[in-house]
């Protein structure tokens, strides 16, 4: 009897502290009509022009930091566009999921900025071991 | 191996699963009160990232598309998933994600491992011989150690498989005479593979051969202590071939594909790896707040516990002596590579093992065993009231010539065993909040915003591997990636298509028709002979219902050639036959083990009704024949009062005494009632120890 009350005890102490994880919902999904992901037009256009700002530096830097190693410099732009993301997305008030599928969507456009595209393939991986 | 101690009474009251159950849920909220509120948010740390984007592709695979999860599209242009090594989408707690969505499932998963590595510790130390205070500050110690918020901070779940380390120690130990322990040891470190345990299952490995080495040594070199502990010599070698055997049939569905992509994709390790003596000292001893930076902390467990480790020395406890025999053997293995005689170095010349790096993750191991010491050397001090009364009444009764009593009184005794159950309570909190303490776990780790779900036609980005998290589940896999694993990525990728499946020829129109991630369905229309491409990786596993699927040099993406002139509509597959190989041999382990346990437990219930009819009839029994005896003596009574007096009372005396005199044994008796008391699976065990 007593393992019994035990037991219960212990299962409602698991379901209480359990209950914010189970039960909170999952947040929305974004739209993807129009405006897509919830943002109009003009400001994705906006973010963006922010977002492509920062890649000709990054590459710069990028390949000062690891001379000769293409993948690495790839990945080190990377490091860069995701701090770059995350400033935007604090910014202007959006998740980093819609300020990285605004960029997205501007690369598969292959919307100008300082009159090219941004690059739209990667260096493939061979990461550095050290 | 010696039987649990029970005569205390903390020892009874921690018997009780449910409230120790209550204990580590309330340890486990007190250990990371963050882990339970937000579940959508990720860390800052870009392996929680890593780790978050695989479990998410897994789930969508299974989840949205009802597939089993071989092939990943949402990474480096496509990569085997589940025969991934750090993949744990197979694993019994995968399950958790699937019920509750990635982020909340992992939350819930680090809970419940958490769970089984407090209870495991404990049930471990128990069997040990530990007092369940002391039992349950090793559980505390060990499952609090530093590394594993470390781990919890790098999103490394899988690396919580750790967790399984002492069920996995159990099934060995156990398994010296119970095929049932041998299959429980072989579940647990089936799920650490499972899980993604690309450390925590070569250490546990590790782990079992030194013990095995260990316990046989001990076996050939020294004769038993006593007749329980009596066992041949190839005791343990049967047992751990047993866990070997139930590892490799429970995590087939790992196992084997995982087989297949190391030695395809060797990950190579150009460096070699050494921490000096300081150094692993360090990691142990200095905490987190302390010092913030470097390997300290990883493995943190704190001066008291080593003192207190280094002290179950002083105990002459062959178990003490084991465990630490063990972290000296795991501490030179965390010094790494310390010349080619070195532990570690001798190791890395195993196969799979030359794959592994960071040598300071056997501070893991080393924590393991010093929580396992430290509980002895508690429960030493928890006794020692009781056996210095016991010394000083000895002494007293010697002198003035009387019989020296075998035992205190009851209530000597009991203030003794409070005493020290106080005592071994208050240096076990310290050396628990020493570590519970550590800034490290109090810091609000789930600062980043969840990753949100956009329902759109999957396309390659070109994504970022440091915010892995975010693409798998708006429909875009990441080009930009990185993986321990050397997979091949094709060159050709683009992160820029407007379609995925196209063919160079201009002439030709591709039309997808569905999409998944092990299979996609394209029209082709072409007026000749022609090939079709698709943006993602060629591997061994891809199959086309039309035409032949081929890559150039093996490195370019995958394509189709020899598609014939007309319109066709073209189905590619991934198969992966040794994962579908391995989860039919695991699948059909597990309902196998689950049948043979569930007739063990019938058996068992059966055994347990007998015995308690025939207690009940034997009850009746004696009821019976004392109610015949007794009542002459009344008859006889009638003329003389007193009898009545003295006979009716004799009867309720003795039975009074029968009850009580029972009670107290179970109480009381060291290691009688001790094989069944600490816990429900040691039922099994007090069969084997005899």
């Amino acid at each position: 009897m007593l393992r019994a009350v035990a037991l219960l005890f212990a299962l409602g102490l698991l379901l209480h502290l359990t209950r914010a994880i189970r039960t909170t919902p999952a947040p929305a999904a974004l739209s993807v009509a129009s405006p897509l992901y919830g943002i109009s037009d003009e400001k994705r256009q906006r973010i963006f022009q922010d977002l492509a700002a920062d890649e000709p530096r990054a590459r710069t830097e990028s390949a000062k930091k690891f001379p000769g190693e293409p993948w690495s410099i790839e990945d080190e732009r990377a490091a860069h566009e995701r701090d770059r993301a995350r400033e935007i997305a604090g910014n202007y008030k959006i998740s980093v999921t819609q300020a990285y599928l605004i960029l997205d969507e501007a690369i598969r456009e292959h919307r100008l900025y300082m009159g090219k595209p941004l690059e739209g393939n990667v260096v493939p991986l061979k990461p550095r071991y050290r | 191996m010696k039987a649990p101690d029970t005569r205390r009474v903390s020892d009874r009251i921690l018997s009780l699963f449910g409230l120790r159950l209550v204990l580590w849920l309330m340890v486990s909220s007190a250990l990371i009160p963050h882990l339970l509120t937000h579940p959508f948010e990720v860390t800052d740390h870009y392996d929680e990232h890593y780790f978050y984007a695989h479990d998410d592709a897994a789930r969508i695979s299974i989840v949205d598309y009802h597939q089993i999860p071989a092939w990943n599209p949402y990474y480096c242009g496509g990569i085997p998933l589940a025969a991934n090594p750090q993949d744990g989408s197979l694993a019994p707690d995968f399950w958790l994600r699937l019920i509750y969505g990635t982020g909340p499932g992992r939350r819930l998963a680090v809970l419940l491992f958490l769970l089984l590595g407090l209870e495991g510790t404990y049930q471990l130390a128990r069997r040990h011989a530990s007092s369940a205070p002391a039992a349950a500050a090793g559980a505390v110690i060990f499952a609090a150690s530093g590394r594993f918020f470390f781990m919890l901070e790098f999103g490394w779940i899988n690396m919580f498989g750790f967790q399984l380390l002492p069920w996995v120690v159990l099934g060995y130990e156990n398994g010296f005479r119970s095929w049932r322990w041998r299959i429980v040891g072989g579940f647990a470190l089936g799920w650490m593979l499972l899980a993604g345990g690309t450390y925590s299952t070569p250490y546990t490995v590790l782990v079992l051969a030194a013990l095995t080495l260990y316990d046989t040594l001990r076996i050939v070199f020294r004769p038993a202590l006593d007749p329980g502990d009596g066992i041949a010599w190839w005791r343990p070698i049967w047992s751990v071939v047993g866990v070997g055997f139930f590892t490799a049939l429970f995590s087939a569905a790992k196992f084997l594909p995982m087989l297949a992509v190391v030695s395809q994709h060797p990950r190579t390790i150009h460096n070699t790896y050494s921490n000096n003596f300081i150094q692993l000292i360090g990691s142990l001893l200095t905490s987190h707040t302390e010092n913030p930076e470097g390997i300290a902390a990883e493995g943190y467990v704190g001066l008291v516990v080593a003192a207190l480790a280094l002290l179950s020395l002083a105990l002459k406890d062959r178990g003490a002596v084991r465990f630490m025999t063990m972290v000296g053997v795991f501490f030179a293995l965390g010094m790494g590579d310390q010349g080619k005689t070195s532990l570690w170095t001798m190791v890395r010349n195993l196969p799979l093992y030359n794959q592994l790096r960071d040598p300071q993750r056997f501070t893991m191991i080393i924590s393991f065993f010093l929580a396992l010491a430290t509980a002895l050397a508690l429960t030493a001090l928890e006794d020692l009231p009781e056996k210095l009364a016991h010394s000083v009444v000895a002494r007293f009764q010697a002198f003035r010539k009387r019989v020296v009593s075998t035992q205190l009184p009851l209530y000597v005794r009991v203030a003794c065993g409070g005493v020290g159950a106080l005592a071994v309570s208050a240096l076990g909190y310290l050396a628990c909040k020493l570590i519970v303490l550590d800034d490290r776990m109090h810091q609000t780790q789930f600062t980043q915003d969840a990753p949100l779900v956009a329902k759109q036609d999957f396309h390659q980005a070109r994504g970022n591997r440091w915010d892995a998290q975010v693409w798998a589940p708006a429909g875009r896999g990441t080009l930009q990636c990185f993986e321990e694993t050397s997979f091949t990525q094709s060159a050709a990728l683009r992160g820029d298509l407007q379609k995925e499946e196209f063919s160079t020829d201009p002439a030709t129109t591709v039309d997808r028709i569905s999409w998944s991630p092990n299979r996609i369905d394209v029209h082709v229309h072409a007026p000749t002979e022609t090939s079709i491409t698709v943006n993602q990786n060629f591997a061994p596993g891809w199959s086309a219902s039309v035409g032949t699927v081929t890559s150039a040099d093996g490195e370019g993406e995958l394509t189709v050639t020899a598609i014939p002139a007309g319109d066709h509509d073209v189905e590619l597959r991934y198969d992966d036959r040794g994962l579908d190989f391995g989860i039919a041999i695991s699948i059909l382990t597990t309902l196998g083990a689950a049948a043979l346990l569930a007739l063990w437990l019938k058996k068992k219930i059966d055994a347990i009704r007998a015995d308690v009819a025939n207690a009940d009839l034997s009850k009746k029994a004696q009821i019976e024949s004392a109610m015949s005896i007794s009542s002459p003596n009344v008859a006889a009574a009638r003329g003389a009062e007193g009898a009545t007096i003295t006979a009716t009372p004799e009867f309720s005396a003795s039975g009074a005494r029968t009850t009580a005199g029972s009670a107290a044994e179970s109480l009381e008796t060291p290691g009688k009632s001790a094989s069944n008391a600490p816990d429900k699976l040691d039922s099994d065990k007090s069969g084997s120890a005899t």
